[in-house]
Formats: C-alpha cells, structure tokens, sequence
C-alpha cells in the first residue's frame, strides 16, 4: 500500500515538473516567436487601444501572429509620407481587414499590395482595426490615417455591427490617455499552457452547437417580446449608409479618393450542416437578429453599398457578388482564408488600377 | 502521421504499445507491427499502401528464391528482377518528370522547341527509405549475408515497421534480425525507460531546437534576395543546425521507439558538425545512409581497389548518385557532387589537411558543408547563386528578423551541435534513476507546449 501510494505521489511530482516546464517553455518560446514578455498575461485585445485619437492599433502591439508596426497598422513601418511618385493606399475595415484568419502577410492588403507592385509604385497600409465600426473608422481616418497622406481610401465595412443591441455611434466622450498596455506584467497568474490548450482543442461538433445555443439563449433571456428582429431593420440599414457616406465625404475632405468594397459572406442561398452551424455561431455577436435576417441584412447592405456609389460617383469593388457563398474562400462566417484573400485583393487591384493608374516611374515600396 | 502530432502521441502510440505487448508470441507481433506500420502509413494516403505492399510482396519471394536455388543464374535473376522492379517503382514516382523536364529542356536549347507533358504524380512519403529496405535485404540475401526469412509476417514487420517506415535510419534486415526473431521473447520493460528517454531527446531537438530555428530561418530566407551578406551567414548557419537536430530527432525517436518495442535500431548521427574532414563528416552525418551507399554503390563500383583515379571517379559517382536519391532537382545532383568532390580531394591531399589543428579543420569543414546546404536548401539555382552570391561578397540588406532571440537559439544550438554530448553519448551507460526521469518530464513538458502552441511541423526529410 505505501509502495503504491510512493510510486502515486512519484508519478504527481514527475507530472507536477512537466506542468512547470511546460508553462515555463510556453512563455520563453512566446518571448522567442512574438516578443511577449515573459511575466505578461497577453491577449487579442492587446492589438488595440483608445486614445485622444480613438481607438486604433496599438503601436508595435504583438500577439501571437499579429505584429503591429510604430503607427499601430498591421504590417511593417511606414514613413509619413508617401516615396515620391508612388500611390498610397490606406485600406479601412474591420478584423477582416486586419487579417484575423489568414497567415501573416496573406491577409487581403497583404496580397493587395503583393498584386499592385507588380504594375507600379503602389504602397498598401493596412489601417484595420479588429471590431471597429464605421463610426470609429472615420475617427481613425479624420485623427491618425489621413496624417499618413493617403491618396486612395478603400473602405470595406462590416454591417454586422449594426445589429447589435446598441449601434454604432459617434464617440462625444474622448479618452485622453491610453488605456494601459495589457502586456504589462499582471498580478493575476493566467496560464499560458492552458491558452495553448484552449487553441489546440476543438469540441465535437454536437458539444459545440449545444454551447453556442446556450449562450444565445442566455442572451436573448429575458428580452422583451419583438427585441429579436424578425426581419431587416430599416433604421439599422439607414444608419449603416449615413455612416459610410460620412467616411467617403470624410476620406474625399482630405483630398483621398475612396473606394467602395462590398461586404461579402461565406453563406449563400444553400446552406449545409457546417454553415449553419457557423451561421448561428456568428449569432452569438448579434443575438437580436435571427440567422435570416443576418445574411439578409449583408445582402441587403451590400445592395446600399452599390447604390450609395452610384449616387456619390464613388468607384466601387463589387466582392460581395464574387465571393457570398463561396464557401471555400472563407475561413468562418465573414474572414476569409489565403485562398479567399488573394481573390478580394485582385478584385480590389483591378478597381485601383482604374481609379490610379500607374504611373511612370516604378518603384518596389508596397508596404506589408 | 508524424512523430510530433498529438494522434501519434496520444492516440497511435499508447495504443499499438499496450497491444504489443498483451500478444503472446512472435507471430502476432510481427502482424501487429504490419497493421500498425500500415495505418501509420495509410494516414497519409491510403492508396500508397498498395505500393509499399507490393515493393514487399516482390522482395519476400525474391528472397525465397534465393534461399531456394544456388544456381548462380537464377539467382542473379532474383537479384536483378526485384531490385529493378523496386528502382522502377521508385524512379517512376520520384524522377520521372524530373528527367522528362531535364529532357525537355535539353531539346528546347538545341532549339527543338517541343513541349514536354508534366505529370501529375504525386511522391509517396518515405518511398526513398523503404525501397532502401527492400533492396539492401535482396542484396545480403543474394551476398547470402543473410539467410531470408520464410516468415512473411517477419519481413512485413521489418519493411513496414513504423519508426524507421517513411524517414529512416535506413536499417538493414542483418542489424534488427536478431532483435525480430527473439520479438516473442522480448522483455517489456528491458529497455523501455531508455527508450522513452530517446524518444523525449528526440522530441527536445525536433519540437523545441529544429522547430524554434526554423522559425527565424524560413521567414529570412523566404525574402534571401533582400538579405544582407552578415543576414544570409546567419540565416545559413541556423539552416545548418535546424537541419541536424531536425534528422537527429527524428532518427532519435525512431531508435526510442525501437527500444519501446524490444528492437534495436542503430545509430544514425554521431555528432557531425564535430568532424575533422570529408570522411569522418559522412561517418557521422546519416550514417545508415552513407554506410549503404558504401556498402551497396561504392563497393560494387569497385572501391578503391583499382587505382586512384578509379577510387576518385567512384567516390565522386557515388555521392552524386547520393545526391539523387535525396531529391529530383538538379540542387540535389550538385549537392552529391560537391560532397564527392570533397571526399575526392581529401583522399588526394588529406596528409596536408590532418596536419592542420583540429580546431581549424572543424571550423574549416562546418564552412565547407555548410556551402552544401547552400545547395540543398535552394529550390533552383537561381537562389543557390544568390545565397552564394552575397555570402561571399559584402552586400548591404535587410537585418535578420528577431535578431537578438535568433541569435541566442542559434547560440544554444550550435553550441549543442559542435561541442555538446549527442544522444548516443548521453544515452552511455543508461540507466533509470530519479534525476534522470525528471529530466525527461520537463523535457516531455516543454516540447508538448511548443507543440500546442506552433502544431507539428513535418520533418525535413519526409521530402526524401
């Protein structure tokens, strides 16, 4: 019995020293790959901040495969102004547009700059901000992205964001310090073992679905009757227009032409087992819309994005009716995948093109 | 399936363990080890298990033949069929559009402009090393250095066995028989710690060394025409020791996972930044290898039984060949050659040589193979030229990316590499104590948080 009880209280101390290790090994090695300090307890929400300028990303910001450069943007620095000759091109968006599934320089202003370089001095700035808003977007643009002089401003917007509880709005309330940096050391031991774990397993499908039902059901608890929309909201859909339409006489205010992308989706008209799974996932972010009225209001947004170019002469790259549906493009929902990627980068190049021609002279500078 | 995946670790190892060792007797192992050595196999592509089935299918009746008939004829039939059959198999999956692209190009700068159609084939894992398996038994067979086995589930286990199935060490049906025969026999727990520890060091050199360098080295060299000449030394000089403890972990874990199964698998890397010269560098680098190219192309070419120049021209012919085997690029045959040059020079000028201090031939021959990795990380000559290019002439250029933490891995590694203990040595007089098991949990625990954090990454030589 003491020999078992030995040989038990043996085998815990081995297991106790590779859960050091192995703990220990996790930091040095995010130390090693993403510059993590050591002591911090990092997170995805590292990649941003707020401050007098709004909310942007946070300079030189890392996190796993993301890395920011010294203007807060995702790729590597930058100057202030554009080389002489080239065309500059601040890409505004959301985590679609800051790369959240693709690998590192595979996100679509990546390969956006990847495709223009081949036919002249383009620099691309990928000026993404994971869960930014329109709103917020013409804040980054009016306060940060506009000093880098940009000359062409491709918006892609996610209309998802208008479905939630409270819409998006503009900021009255300005925060005048930054929010303190989330990577400095933390009283609170978090695990960073167990964040690996957390990443590395996948529940089984049927675990997943009764999670993901739970948690809309938890949200929608208690909801008056008629707070779920049963079909599109016009004044969620008005609102969407007037906030981009406040991004294009902004981006135009500072002498940029703004390019118009239509928001495209992994669902179309068939769905299968996996969409609709991923669809109700993509529910837990905007609970007050049924899963039809989510992919209705992206059908429908794109349809407001296409008329509001036609109206204000804004070029347009029509992605939504290349890519919805398009199932093996797209990484989840709404991001897409490398594949995916590449595709809305050559719609975009094509409509650059035509909107800035190349010019004369050539030279290698597209920023990634 | 790969050494460092979590379905190998936790699911395809801890099961075809537990079930080894519950059968009761040699047959039935050797049947489990072929179930298992073709699932592992199969979870790649099932389709390719057809092919290794009948590359031993072909070799276990060749080698019945042998132990059959003593009429020399026939058994130079046996020799010849089976093995062509195997080069056949071998040479239409690995080289056929290798050599009709060659072809083709050929033709097009003698101006014949014709177009040469590109198959699509795709290069079964590991057919380099079971071939080799194949061949090398049907050659001792016919030596008669080994009598053939008439159990065919024996020789299935061999040619299938998973540890050393898709990247070696290339053993030979001589050096594990005697393990195979006593397989119903064999003790549990004999060598079972030393076959952990194995395979944990294997794991460290794979998971956190190879792993960790290739991290910085894959995204510099991904962007060599913007490097530096200082950048590209670094960039190649961590090639060179992710490459090592890339193969040498991988080999370790095959011998480790030998020894879990009462099977002796030697040794297939003896320290070989350690060498001195050409020859000792091929004596500790992929030993398994250069051993059969010396035994079954070196040899047979006559050696260095006929004069100088024919010992130069068959070095040189057997490495190139060498390079060959490793890959269908032109990089590779270039590779092999230059090795056989340098084992060509160092047999004509080797008293010059040795009479230089150790410390400068060491130096000195890590330099010289390290140009051969130049070669053999290139993906054309294009690139081999440029890396050669602007590591031997200063050019300005981009800085090594994570300069500082590269540095210090490479440090570490390299330190390992040219002066530290290699497994063997640290495997000497083995034996199971407390300091040492807890050496291995935090070794163990340290790789499985790499592994959770990056995924396994495929090792270098399932290429070949």
């Amino acid at each position: 019995m003491t020999q078992l009880l030995r040989k038990f209280v043996w085998l815990g101390l081995l297991a106790l020293v590779g859960l050091i290790a192995a703990e220990s090994m996790a930091r040095v090695d995010d130390s090693i790959r993403s510059g993590t300090p050591l002591l911090a307890t990092p997170s995805y929400t590292d990649l941003t901040m707020q401050d007098s300028l709004g909310t942007r990303g946070r300079p030189f910001a890392r996190y796993e495969k993301w890395k920011l450069n010294g203007a807060g943007f995702r790729g590597r620095e930058i100057s202030l102004t554009p080389q002489p000759g080239c065309t500059r091109i601040a890409v505004m968006g959301a985590s679609e547009t800051f790369g959240y599934a693709e690998s590192p320089e595979k996100e679509f202003p990546s390969q956006l700059a990847d495709s223009l370089k081949r036919t002249g001095c383009y620099e691309v700035i990928n000026t993404g901000v994971t869960g930014l808003p329109l709103t917020g977007q013409v804040q980054l643009w009016e306060n940060w992205v506009s000093r880098f002089e940009p000359s062409v401003g491709v918006i892609y917007a996610s209309p998802v964001f208008y479905l939630s509880n409270d819409p998006p709005a503009f900021q009255t309330h300005r925060q005048s310090r930054p929010s303190a940096p989330a990577t400095t050391p933390s009283p609170s031991f978090s695990p960073r073992l167990l964040a690996r774990l957390h990443d590395r397993v996948h529940y089984p499908d049927f675990i997943q679905r009764g999670r993901v039902m739970r948690k809309i059901a938890s949200l929608i608890q208690g909801k008056p009757k008629g707070w779920v929309y049963q079909s599109v909201p016009d004044d969620r859909l008005a609102l969407f227009r007037e906030h981009l339409d406040s991004l294009i006489t902004s981006v135009r205010s500072r002498g940029a032409e703004p390019v118009l992308v239509t928001h495209a989706m992994r669902f179309g008209e068939q769905l299968d087992g996996e969409d609709k799974d991923l669809l109700r996932a993509w529910r837990q972010f905007t609970p007050r819309a049924s899963e039809n009225v989510l992919m209705r209001f992206e059908v429908e947004a794109a349809a407001t994005v296409r008329d509001l170019a036609r109206e204000r002469g804004v070029p347009m790259a029509d992605v939504a009716s290349v890519m919805t549906g398009r199932t093996k493009w797209f990484a989840d929902f709404a991001h897409f995948n490398d594949e995916g990627a590449a595709v809305i980068a050559q719609c975009i190049a094509s409509t650059v093109r035509q909107v800035r021609a190349p010019p004369a002279t050539v030279v290698l500078a597209a920023s990634r | 399936m790969l050494f460092n995946s979590f379905v190998f670790l936790l699911a395809f190892l801890p099961v075809t363990y537990f079930v080894f060792w519950t059968l009761p007797n040699a047959k039935s192992r050797y049947i489990w080890l072929t179930i298992t050595g073709y699932v592992f196999y199969g979870y790649w592509d099932p389709r390719f298990c057809l092919l290794m089935g009948l590359s031993t299918a072909v070799s276990y009746t060749a080698g019945l033949g042998l132990l059959k008939w003593s009429d020399p004829r026939r058994r130079r039939l046996l020799l010849i069929v089976p093995i062509t059959a195997d080069l056949a198999i071998l040479g239409f999956f690995k080289y056929a559009n290798f050599l009709m692209d060659s072809f083709g190009k050929v033709l097009n700068w003698a101006g014949a402009g014709v177009s040469i159609p590109h198959w699509n084939i795709v290069l079964p894992i590991g057919i380099s090393f079971y071939t080799f398996h194949t061949i090398t038994y049907i050659v001792d067979s016919y030596r008669g250095v080994i009598k053939p086995t008439r159990n065919i589930f024996e020789f299935s286990a061999y040619v299938s066995l998973f540890s050393q199935l898709v990247a070696g060490p290339i053993v030979r049906f001589r050096q594990i028989e005697e393990d195979l025969e006593r397989l119903g026999q064999a003790d549990r727990t004999r060598w079972l710690g030393l076959g952990i520890s194995f395979f944990v060091l294997g794991l460290l050199e794979k998971v956190i060394v190879a792993d960790t360098l290739a991290f910085f080295v894959d995204r510099n060299l991904a962007q060599y025409q913007l490097l530096s000449t200082s950048s590209t030394w670094l960039s190649m000089i961590g090639y060179s020791f992710q490459l090592y403890f890339d193969f040498a972990g991988y080999s370790d874990m095959a011998i480790g996972l030998g020894y879990m199964f009462g099977l002796r698998i030697p040794i297939n890397f003896n320290s070989p930044y350690k060498a001195l010269d050409p020859s000792d560098f091929w004596r500790r680098w992929h030993i398994s290898l250069s051993s059969c190219l010396r035994d079954y192309l070196y040899i047979p070419l006559g050696g260095n039984r006929h004069g100088e120049w024919k010992a130069y021209r068959n070095l040189f012919l057997t490495m190139l060949i060498g390079g060959l085997w490793h890959g269908a690029n032109w990089t590779f045959v270039i590779w092999g050659a230059y090795h056989g040059l340098l084992l060509a020079t160092y047999r004509r000028f080797g008293a010059s040589w040795d009479r230089l201090s150790p410390v400068l031939r060491q130096i000195s021959m890590f330099v010289l193979v390290l140009f051969g990795w130049v070669l053999f990380r290139s993906t054309d000559f294009g690139m081999a030229t440029h890396l050669f290019a602007t590591m031997l002439t200063p050019t300005s250029g981009l800085a090594v990316e994570g300069l500082v933490p590269y540095t210090l891995v490479l440090f570490l590694a390299g330190s390992w590499a040219v002066a530290g203990p290699n497994a063997q040595e640290l495997h000497m007089d083995w034996a199971p104590s407390r300091i040492r098991f807890v050496g291995l949990a935090a070794a163990a625990g340290a790789s499985l948080a790499i592994l959770l954090g990056s995924g396994a990454s495929p090792f270098l030589y399932f290429q070949f």
